[in-house]
């Protein structure tokens, strides 16, 4: 059972002052906020760890690990924007769990210069309106991660550039190059012939 | 035949991120620009086709319950530091005793504001993360790796032997300058070694006390260095010591 009480329920009873240095002091208000505010991020947070890790099950794993790490740390937390700062803890338990796992990819492949050159734009733009969910998710999928983090946190998310700044840590102008960069890879990879989207 | 306006523009346009008048003059552009009006056409074309096809990943049903359950078994997170009210009060008063005091006050009250600089930056490495940009206990991987990212070189030892062991570091931000942060462990604590350069140099091994961590800082070679940690006073003078000998 989840141990937070209903605020209005709670009669605040003038603490012993025996219980001041306890760990487990209690503050009804301060875990009501987190449920309040944190719990319903859980759709966003999922949605961020899907897109980065890659996997359902990994994806499972981080967030829960970032939500502990949220609910011991929400003291802490003063600022007004709880999704960014949630948002923030999940995509750096995401890159902690790629780093860990370098192996299976991250990095690799990511290279700022390395841009599709624009095609013809009215043949590629019709391309891209019939591409259906699988070409599209698969073509984000490849996308590499510092790429696909952007545009999930934008076209998904909905995020605004300073948003996306302070969850990736980055600043407003990388932000905004990343983005037109990713969704130009992404209209490369949907006019390219269907066969060629397959990898080996 | 190119066009001189940046394609990220052209993004920002699309993403509403463009004030108003920049927004118009893009519009008013793009009328005569075939370029920019394709790529304006196609990013909008892209968003529609990202957002239309269901790409939102739902996290399982159970995720929640199972989420609950862990958190029921965590201590109830208790709130740390001083409450608001408090701070203001606390201003209040510092500010009426400062109408009436001096110099020598205004020293500690300085560092005062640094070692809380210090252990918000400590506690925000420890919250958001990362605490580690460089996960590493090898004093040879993490010291070259500051290279180019500072304009100074701190120094790095891995004191592992001695009970202290390196895991890493990070470049983080006091007051708007760049420091070197390295992060130990001591058994379940975290050790932050900030590094940056002096202002002024000090001989003396300052310690205090923020919110519930201790804070030891020194100067050496024309750096500032400032352990801080929720390990007891002792331990962390000890840790000091061994990063100074």
């Amino acid at each position: 059972m989840f141990p937070f009480p209903d605020p209005r329920g709670n009669k605040i009873v003038a603490p012993a002052v025996s219980t001041k240095r306890r760990p487990r002091l209690r503050e009804p208000g301060r875990e009501a906020e987190f449920e309040r505010l944190v719990l319903p991020l859980l759709p966003s947070a999922y949605n961020l760890a899907r897109w980065l890790t890659r996997n359902d099950h990994d994806a499972d794993d981080v967030v829960q690990e970032a939500f502990l790490r949220a609910y011991r740390f929400f003291p802490s937390f003063r600022g007004t924007d709880a999704r960014a700062w949630v948002l923030t803890i999940v995509r750096n338990a995401c890159w902690t769990f790629l780093r860990a796992s370098r192996a299976r990819e991250v990095v690799a492949g990511f290279d700022e210069t390395d841009e599709p050159a624009d095609a013809a734009a009215s043949a590629e733009e019709d391309l891209v309106r019939r591409a259906d969910g699988a070409r599209l998710a698969r073509a984000l999928d490849e996308l590499p991660a510092e790429f696909r983090e952007v545009v999930v946190l934008r076209e998904l998310e909905e995020l605004s550039y300073r948003e996306i700044a302070e969850v990736a840590g980055i600043p407003v102008g990388t932000v905004m190059s990343r983005l037109a960069r990713g969704r130009r890879r992404l209209q490369a990879a949907l006019a390219r012939p269907a066969a060629a989207g397959v990898r080996p | 035949m190119t066009c001189a306006v940046p394609r990220e523009r052209v993004h920002a346009w699309v993403d509403g991120e463009l004030s108003v008048e920049a927004a118009l003059e893009a519009e008013s552009h793009a009328r005569d620009c075939a370029e920019c009006a394709a790529a304006y056409r196609s990013a909008v074309a892209l968003r529609e086709a990202l957002r239309g096809a269901g790409l939102v990943a739902a996290p399982p049903e159970s995720l929640e319950a199972r989420l609950r359950a862990r958190l029921g078994r965590e201590d109830v997170p208790a709130r740390r530091g001083i409450p608001a009210w408090a701070a203001v009060a606390a201003a209040l008063v510092l500010g009426a005793a400062l109408g009436a005091l001096v110099a020598p006050l205004r020293e500690t009250i300085r560092s005062r504001s640094l070692d809380e600089t210090l252990v918000e930056a400590h506690a925000r490495a420890l919250s958001t993360g990362p605490l580690t940009e460089v996960a590493s206990s090898d004093q040879h991987t993490v010291k070259p790796w500051f290279a180019g990212k500072l304009d100074f070189s701190p120094k790095v030892k891995d004191l592992a032997a001695e009970g202290f062991p390196l895991t890493g570091g990070r470049v983080d931000r006091l007051g708007g300058r760049p420091a070197a942060a390295l992060a130990y462990r001591r058994s379940k604590h975290v050790i932050d070694l900030f590094v940056w350069v002096a202002p002024s140099p000090s001989r003396a091994v300052l310690t205090s006390r923020v919110r519930g961590l201790d804070v030891v800082r020194w100067t050496e070679d024309d750096l500032a260095y400032a352990a801080v940690s929720d390990l007891n006073e002792s331990e962390l003078l000890a840790f000091a010591d061994l990063v100074r000998r």
